[in-house]
């Protein structure tokens, strides 16, 4: 285990000497503080903290406070109390980091340019933990008042919608995969009949997103339970919630501009 | 200044043209929303002018370059957008009330039938806790209906649990359930965005989840990423410690 005084500061950057600098300086203070508290103390998220601490090679910051008590009292070793806390925000803010860079700027512009200029809006209820975000999509839609926003949780009752569609209409996909067969039928089928489409997919190259019009990507780590879907759908939350958010903006703003113009 | 006008001002302009420019830089968020011809009275500018103008700048026409700027104007505030997601999942997770989380847990990992609850945005919500438990291998029961939860409650065994999660005008709406599991000795998790609910005190435990609401016609509008987030967090801690027991 390292020794809290003897950990090299070559590699840290002013941020990290300070926080470094801090415990050195306050050790007593530091030991009976949980990371939310010691955060808070020195400006930085908890996430950053647990960063930090693994960075100088602590498992967390229990271990940290572990190795601040002089070796004659270390008796027990560290609990980990919150640890488990903290990783998690550590990993849930790793995923949504992650969108952030694999998310195009301009593809949120273009996202909304779509749902702006599109009569009526079509969504694919497929089941899971996806549906849930659909399910989301659509009350949020009607929340913020729009109007013509169709869900089916059928694919081949979707298919016979979209092929009486046209470029007018907008087919929001949404695909944890991004290869998911039925969705992908239904993609292909409106491209087939001039159909917009938007879609959000994950990172990697996927089939959805080669087709769509615009496709918003998300980052997130893969899991499952044997043979059941488990992965965090958080990303994907937060880039609708974004892309609504700036649809409402763009409504607000041209609602503005229409009653000056009047 | 967006790149349209950046360009366009490196160019050889008519006087007339420099004119065009300035309008347009002067009043570049509302050119999106201005017909041509608004444009040409405003800028004191002929539309053979503007045309011209446009074709100057590589486009095909008014409507074109209108387009542009609208894209331009969005992706700028697409940018700000972006830091803004970071922003907002920091300011959902600073404060985390690690020990009613954990109490949380502990009231979840125990054997008993389990409703989860939640209406209108709150739904998806309860919806997405009761997917994700479902995977992990805790049975549970999702109800949109909060009469049917009621009806339901008048026969649950001791012990049942219940999770709600609710908005701000919870009180009058949960009040007789509330009482109800309390009578009928059930256990009642409440994860709400109100604070100090006065349902807290039917409660085994109670989250309070940070707002982030937005206006829009007069309405607040609370997308419920503040509760999704925690409900995620609630996911991962489960699935943890299911993970451990199951190696």
């Amino acid at each position: 285990m390292n020794d809290i005084r003897s950990i090299p500061v070559d590699n840290l950057n002013k941020s990290e000497l300070k926080i470094l600098d801090y415990i050195y300086t306050h050790v007593d203070d530091v030991h009976s503080m949980s990371v939310q508290e010691f955060a808070n103390t020195v400006n930085f998220s908890p996430s950053s903290i647990i960063r930090f601490c693994k960075k100088i090679g602590f498992s967390g910051f229990a271990e940290l406070k572990f190795s601040l008590k002089a070796p004659n009292e270390r008796s027990e070793p560290p609990v980990v109390e919150n640890t488990n806390i903290n990783l998690i925000l550590s990993d849930l803010s790793y995923d949504i980091d992650g969108t952030m860079r694999v998310l195009n700027e301009g593809d949120i512009a273009k996202a909304v340019d779509l749902l702006t200029t599109t009569q009526s809006i079509h969504l694919f209820d497929s089941s899971g933990l996806t549906g849930v975000i659909v399910d989301y999509v659509e009350k949020y839609l009607f929340t913020i008042g729009r109007q013509n926003v169709y869900k089916y949780d059928a694919e081949h009752q979707l298919k016979h919608v979209v092929e009486k569609l046209n470029q007018n209409d907008l087919l929001l996909m949404i695909s944890a995969s991004g290869n998911f067969g039925p969705a992908f039928e239904i993609v292909k089928t409106a491209k087939f009949h001039n159909v917009k489409v938007l879609s959000i997919t994950p990172f990697q190259k996927n089939n959805i997103a080669a087709l769509s019009d615009v496709s918003l990507r998300f980052f997130t780590y893969q899991r499952k339970n044997i043979n059941t879907d488990f992965t965090s759908r958080l990303p994907i939350f937060y880039v609708v919630n974004d892309l609504l958010q700036t649809y409402v903006a763009s409504l607000q703003e041209s609602e503005v501009h229409h009653d000056t113009n009047n | 200044m967006i790149q349209i006008i950046e360009k366009a001002y490196t160019l050889q302009l008519t006087e007339s043209e420099r004119e065009l420019l300035t309008y347009l830089h002067e009043n570049i968020e509302s050119i999106p929303y201005m017909s041509a011809q608004k444009i040409s009275e405003n800028s004191f500018v002929s539309s053979a002018t503007m045309t011209r103008f446009c074709i100057k700048l590589g486009f095909s026409g008014f409507h074109d370059l209108k387009y542009q700027i609208k894209q331009q104007l969005l992706q700028a505030e697409g940018n700000a957008n972006k830091s803004n997601i970071i922003t907002l999942f920091n300011k959902t997770t600073e404060d985390v009330d690690v020990h009613s989380l954990e109490k949380i847990l502990s009231l979840i990992k125990c054997d008993s039938s389990l409703y989860i609850h939640g209406s209108g945005l709150n739904y998806i919500c309860a919806k997405y806790l009761h997917v994700n438990l479902t995977t992990a291998d805790r049975p549970c029961i999702l109800i949109g209906d909060r009469h049917v939860l009621y009806s339901l409650s008048e026969s649950m065994k001791e012990g049942t649990l219940f999770i709600i999660f609710s908005g701000d005008s919870s009180y009058d709406r949960y009040k007789k359930l509330a009482e109800k599991i309390h009578h009928m000795k059930g256990t009642l998790i409440l994860i709400t965005t109100k604070k100090d609910s006065r349902l807290a005190s039917y409660c085994d435990a109670v989250y309070c989840v940070k707002e982030d609401n937005f206006m829009f016609h007069d309405k607040d509008i609370n997308p419920r990423i503040g509760m999704l987030t925690i409900t995620q967090i609630i996911i991962e801690m489960y699935s943890s410690a299911y993970m451990l027991n199951n190696k």
